[in-house]
């Protein structure tokens, strides 16, 4: 029997009984749908929250501490020009740029503010300033110039614009045998940018200008650049050998994605029940097309089909059922993650911002075409197994 | 005298709650190849029994059926089918065709199950509908046709696979006069053009004139007789 004939025959089959085919497949649809947009819910939030933590810039940067001494170590090599040579050697790698920060009373239009203090390599200030709300970057290391974070621009004035040009003033509260106390000198920059962090009061300044006010003998982080994602790791484990500690985004992310695979597991499960109440759905049609059709498949098997005719028969419907419920489930289910992010969009137009709040990866799609597909097959495989077995003059007589 | 089909000692009992009911006992028959038989019985003596068994819808209780020597008792259900579709064309006294179907699918599906081509299927079912006089009504669904028609579609439909054997269980049953006339001129003249070995129950004894060979079942038992047509060859 041609696979042609075998489809032809199914879907004559499927709708004789329209209504009861229908039904079926929707119960599919509806299981498979669920999943679907279940799960894409969790990977457009995950994307969601993974570009929030880190853009493509901070997946490649990897972030170098001095390891602090415990009770059985002493502590590690110190950040230094030393260091910053010996790390630039390495394969793989682009630039090390190098910053202090340290707590400090910052001061500006008559308003004091905790703050902590980033002397920055203001050549490579992308690595440290994620984007810029208003203003400009640091002109050059010369500059008494300083970029400050929106949070503490709220601080100085409730428009935030207008600290742009204003004066602030630095005491850097430094740790002595005596106790923390503040730097003797000010350090007084003109404000020339605000960059988006909400949460925390910072200060960026060239790191000469931190240099000459606290002699400073040594880093406290470097930032080294990558040339891609994949290097990180390798890179990573080659300055973890050289004694320093190493933290990337990446870690951050790969955290990030572990929790949000859990979530969409659970999602998937609980769509998954859907789909299993479906599978009992095509098992009882199947079960009850079998019936109707006992009759007609004793005239099959008189006329010359063999019980393999029959199984093929039953068994392509059943995976029918499952196919179409499964295109047309995932169909639904993108359709409506599609008008959900276009109008969510929409709302959020004025922000300047887009987000996709339903992300269905294709090849998640398609797996789950084929799990419905498979599924429903295997629910087939009971009422097709009776309607092989049936003896052809028995079937005659029904 | 070389028997295509061979009956040996072949007996069929139904078990009906304990009891074991005997509808065909030891019976021994010999049919030539090209012959045309007609099974002659009252209702429920046996005819349909001893058809389903030479169609190898249904086994024997004993005995061996030899249909060109291979004994189609021991053959596996697969293998039933197989040779059902290469070897018999059957017809039955309710047409069972599949309603759902046009005449000219109906006639088709025997061919569908061999795995014959859409072409060539198409061709000679048409051709077939046109030789028992469907020509008109090809493309009608099943269920549209007269009983008559019906039973033409059935014949077409049993001889597309160009069958060694043909088992027609009372296919004018269901018919009024006229029809049944028809219907057993037609069979009657697609055997004399196929030469195919015909087995044909009735219970009309007035058909008895279209056969080579008759055969009797009464109570069981199955006896055999040359008919007239043989009898003045």
């Amino acid at each position: 029997m041609r696979l042609a004939d075998v489809l032809k025959l199914a879907l004559q089959n499927l709708w004789r009984t329209k209504f009861r085919s229908f039904l079926t497949i929707l119960g599919v649809i509806i299981g498979i749908s669920a999943i679907v947009a279940f799960v894409s819910l969790g990977v457009g939030l995950q994307k969601i929250t993974s570009n929030q933590v880190a853009g493509l810039n901070a997946l490649t940067t990897l972030t170098i501490t001095q390891t602090p001494a415990t009770s059985s170590m002493e502590e590690g090599p110190k950040l230094n020009e030393e260091a910053i040579d010996k790390i630039k050697k390495l394969n793989n790698v682009g630039s090390v740029t190098p910053s202090v920060n340290m707590p400090a009373n910052v001061e500006s239009t008559g308003t004091s503010a905790g703050a902590i203090i980033y002397g920055i390599d203001v050549q490579n200030a992308n690595i440290e300033i994620s984007g810029l709300t208003f203003g400009s970057l640091i002109k050059d290391k010369s500059s008494n110039e300083a970029i400050i974070s929106s949070s503490l621009a709220a601080a100085f004035n409730s428009n935030k614009e207008n600290v742009i040009g204003k004066e602030i003033s630095i005491k850097i509260l430094k740790d002595s045998a005596e106790g923390y106390n503040y730097s003797p000198k000010e350090l007084k920059l003109k404000i020339v940018g605000i960059d988006n962090n909400e949460t925390s009061n910072m200060v960026y300044a060239p790191i000469g200008k931190i240099k000459d006010l606290t002699q400073f003998e040594k880093y406290s982080t470097l930032k080294v650049k990558v040339a891609s994602s994949n290097d990180v790791d390798l890179v990573k484990d080659q300055i973890k050998k050289m004694g320093y500690q190493v933290t990337t985004i990446k870690d951050l992310v790969d955290q990030i994605d572990k929790i949000f695979l859990l979530a969409e597991i659970i999602l998937g499960l609980v769509g998954g029940i859907g789909l299993l109440v479906s599978s009992l759905g095509i098992i009882n049609t199947m079960t009850i097309s079998l019936l109707e059709r006992t009759h007609e498949i004793g005239i099959m098997k008189a006329i010359g089909a063999s019980n393999y005719d029959i199984r093929k028969l039953f068994i392509f419907e059943s995976a029918l059922i499952g196919l179409i419920g499964g295109v047309v489930g995932v169909g639904i289910a993108v359709a409506f993650g599609s008008a959900f992010n276009f109008i969510l969009n929409l709302l959020i137009q004025s922000t300047g911002q887009e987000l996709d709040v339903f992300v269905t990866p294709i090849k998640f799609a398609l797996v789950m075409i084929g799990i419905a597909a498979l599924i429903s097959t295997f629910a087939g495989i009971y009422p097709t197994s009776r309607a092989q077995k049936l003896a052809p003059i028995d079937a005659l007589r029904q | 005298m070389d028997s295509f089909i061979q009956l040996i000692d072949v007996t069929k009992t139904f078990r009906v709650g304990k009891k074991d009911f005997c509808v065909i006992k030891k019976a021994n028959l010999s049919i030539k190849e090209g012959d045309f038989i007609v099974v002659l019985g009252a209702s429920g003596s046996g005819k349909t029994t001893l058809l389903n068994m030479l169609s190898a819808l249904d086994k024997p209780t004993s005995g061996q059926i030899l249909v060109d020597g291979e004994d189609i008792v021991k053959l596996k259900p697969n293998q039933l089918s197989r040779w059902r579709g290469d070897n018999v064309g059957i017809v039955f006294q309710s047409y069972n065709l599949m309603p759902y179907m046009s005449a000219v699918d109906n006639v088709t599906l025997p061919m569908v199950f061999k795995g014959i081509s859409k072409s060539q299927r198409k061709t000679k079912a048409l051709s077939l509908l046109r030789s028992v006089g469907l020509k008109e009504r090809m493309y009608h669904d099943s269920n549209l046709l007269s009983g008559g028609e019906q039973q033409r579609v059935a014949i077409a439909r049993s001889l597309v696979n160009n069958p060694k054997i043909l088992i027609a269980d009372e296919p004018t049953g269901g018919l009024d006069l006229a029809n049944a006339t028809e219907i057993m001129e037609t069979i009657y003249s697609l055997y004399k053009e196929r030469n195919t070995t015909i087995i044909l129950s009735t219970h009309n004894p007035n058909y008895a004139k279209f056969a080579d060979k008759v055969i009797y079942i009464q109570k069981g038992e199955v006896t055999v007789q040359r008919s007239i047509k043989s009898a003045t060859r």
